[in-house]
């Protein structure tokens, strides 16, 4: 149980919903973010389990040990930390909302933004060292938070604004912490 | 503005998988021995250590294949060292030929001799200075002709070497690096990475040949220096140092219990054991492993590699402590002593130099051999198949054989 709480604070952090809901505050989504988030939900979701899922067919095809994408999965996780810790926020997601086909854009940018590279090599990584099941658990918990946090209405979001800022930061101090973990541990295993 | 964000986002994770790929984790090779391949190649190594041993006993020290030249260097230690590995082939091949080759090996170290205060230490001819690692070295060799013969003629003269040891070790478990004969006094000043290690193991190994006579008190003390100060003694930048001298001894305690630093330090070891060999996979494994990992080392590198983690695998099997790395570095073994056989020299390709018999079996390095990279490459391959067929111990199989007289 402990690991599951772990790996949902490890890709939880990863995912940085206080970053990514600052980032989207700026986006004229006429009230219906909640719609964008729910419909990047299902693909986000999918994306976390397949990287567990398939973490030694991935590694296998890549020839890497897993030790050694350790080390690669830390590097992408700290400097994925690297920007929301510098600037406070991610890079602007445009969720500028239109309907139909014009939909099709921001729900695959906040799906790619909740399933982050960070995300997808902390899945890969974390699954080979703590198993599939459990990885795919914390991680798909961690992106439905996120996804719930970006769902929160603009009246909300305005009153809990200063706070999201340092759970941002903290959050992407601890991606930081969590990769050079990483790759530590990806130096001294065998 | 959103739109040329998420093109820069893209191509910075694109650039950035792409410099991972190439620098960090470049394809290791895929590589893959048997048991018995590695044995084959082990044997093939004895061969060569036989071949180029010289008349009074030394063996060829370095020999640059591409100019058939034989260099005039020697050195002590290694000698002591190659005397060891045929030793080990003796017992564990059961070879009469190597036992007879490592005997006159053994021979060579006997005639330099010199003698002190009740012990006694091997000085190369001319050299005044009696260093440790050759003196340890040599105790080992005795050790694995012990074991191998079953011949305890040697008794006397190992307890002689390991007075030597003891009388250099110091107050804190470790040692001074040599005697100076003329001056009649330790030397104070040099400072040697591996000696400890080496004298540790010929401790242990003594102790295991003649118990109860105290040596595993020496051990012991060495043991403890070696896992908790000796790197920080020689300020090794990144610790620990990769020192499969201390995984012998430690695999050999093992059946003594070990303290839990020392467990931890054998985890250490076999971390960077195993970073080392993922390492040297990456160079094989591709041209940006190639190119960004430099050039291979040498076999006596390698080869001291897989020494390490095949005995870091032998004290993961005897102690439960270390039993979740026991698969990890079994696989490690696997791979570092493939990428080793895979080097080596073949028959067909020896016979295209000058002296085929100094270069079949052996590994080139810029196009020459030195007598360690054969003695650290055999005794890495045959405990690496060892590993591979699941044999915990280093004796020989057979009942112990006394040579004939």
């Amino acid at each position: 149980m402990i690991d599951f709480w772990r790996l949902l604070l490890i890709t939880l952090v990863a995912v940085n919903p206080a970053a990514l809901r600052l980032e989207s505050e700026g986006a004229a989504n006429g009230g219906r973010g909640w719609a964008v988030a729910a419909a990047a939900l299902p693909p986000a979701v999918g994306l976390v389990a397949f990287a567990a899922a398939i973490h030694s067919e991935f590694l296998d095809l890549l020839d890497v040990s897993a030790e050694s994408f350790d080390v690669a999965a830390g590097i992408v996780m700290v400097v994925a930390a690297l920007r929301p810790l510098l600037l406070g926020r991610l890079p602007e997601m445009p969720v500028q909302l239109g309907r139909g086909p014009q939909l099709l854009m921001p729900v695959t940018i906040v799906t790619f933004a909740l399933a982050n590279p960070a995300v997808l090599a902390a899945m890969v990584a974390y699954s080979e060292r703590d198993g599939t099941g459990i990885t795919i658990a914390a991680g798909a918990t961690a992106v439905l938070l996120a996804g719930a946090v970006l769902s929160i209405g603009a009246r909300r979001r305005r009153t809990v604004a200063p706070l999201t800022a340092v759970v941002a930061w903290t959050s992407a101090v601890l991606l930081v912490a969590f990769g050079v973990g990483l790759i530590v541990d990806g130096i001294r295993s065998v | 503005m959103t739109k040329r964000a998420v093109v820069v986002s893209v191509l910075f994770w694109v650039a950035m998988a792409g410099f991972l790929r190439i620098v960090i984790v470049p394809p290791e090779a895929s590589v893959e021995a048997s048991g018995l391949e590695l044995q084959r190649a082990a044997d093939s190594a004895r061969g060569w250590m036989e071949r180029a041993q010289l008349d009074d006993g030394r063996y060829v020290y370095l020999y640059d294949a591409e100019l058939d030249h034989l260099s005039p260097d020697y050195n002590e230690v290694r000698h002591a060292g190659v005397t060891m590995a045929l030793y080990q082939a003796a017992g564990r091949l059961a070879s009469p030929a190597t036992l007879t080759a490592a005997d006159r090996g053994l021979a060579w170290m006997t005639e330099h001799l010199y003698r002190h205060d009740g012990w006694a230490a091997l000085v190369a001819p001319g050299a005044g200075r009696a260093k440790l690692g050759a003196s340890a070295l040599m105790l080992v060799g005795l050790a694995e002709r012990r074991l191998a013969t079953g011949d305890a003629v040697y008794d006397p003269l190992m307890r002689e070497v390991g007075s030597f040891l003891a009388a250099l070790q110091r107050p804190d478990g470790g040692f001074h690096v040599a005697w100076w004969v003329e001056r009649d006094a330790a030397d104070r000043l040099g400072t040697s990475r591996y000696y400890p290690g080496e004298a540790l193991w010929a401790l242990a190994l003594l102790h295991e040949a003649l118990p109860g006579e105290g040596w595993d008190v020496h051990a012991r003390a060495a043991a403890e220096f070696v896992t908790t100060r000796r790197d920080d003694v020689e300020a090794v930048d990144f610790p620990p140092l990769a020192d499969h001298w201390a995984a012998y001894a430690l695999a050999e305690m093992a059946e003594w219990g070990l303290k839990d630093a020392e467990i931890a330090y054998g985890r250490r070891l076999a971390g960077r054991f195993g970073l080392l060999v993922r390492t040297e996979s990456q160079r094989e494994g591709g041209w940006s492993g190639t190119v960004v990992r430099g050039a291979s080392p040498r076999a006596g590198a390698l080869g001291t590699w897989v020494e390490g983690l095949a005995a870091l695998w032998r004290l993961a099997s005897a102690d439960e402590r270390l039993a979740d790395l026991r698969a990890g570095i079994l696989e490690r073994v696997e791979v570092g002593a493939a990428i080793l056989a895979g080097r080596q020299v073949s028959d067909e390709r020896a016979r295209t130099y000058d002296r085929p018999g100094l270069v079949r079996g052996a590994w080139l390095h810029e196009g020459a051999t030195r007598m360690d990279d054969q003695q650290h490459a055999f005794s890495g391959l045959l405990y690496a198949a060892d590993a591979l067929h699941g044999r915990t111990g280093r004796e020989p199989d057979l009942p112990p054989r006394r040579p004939d007289r």
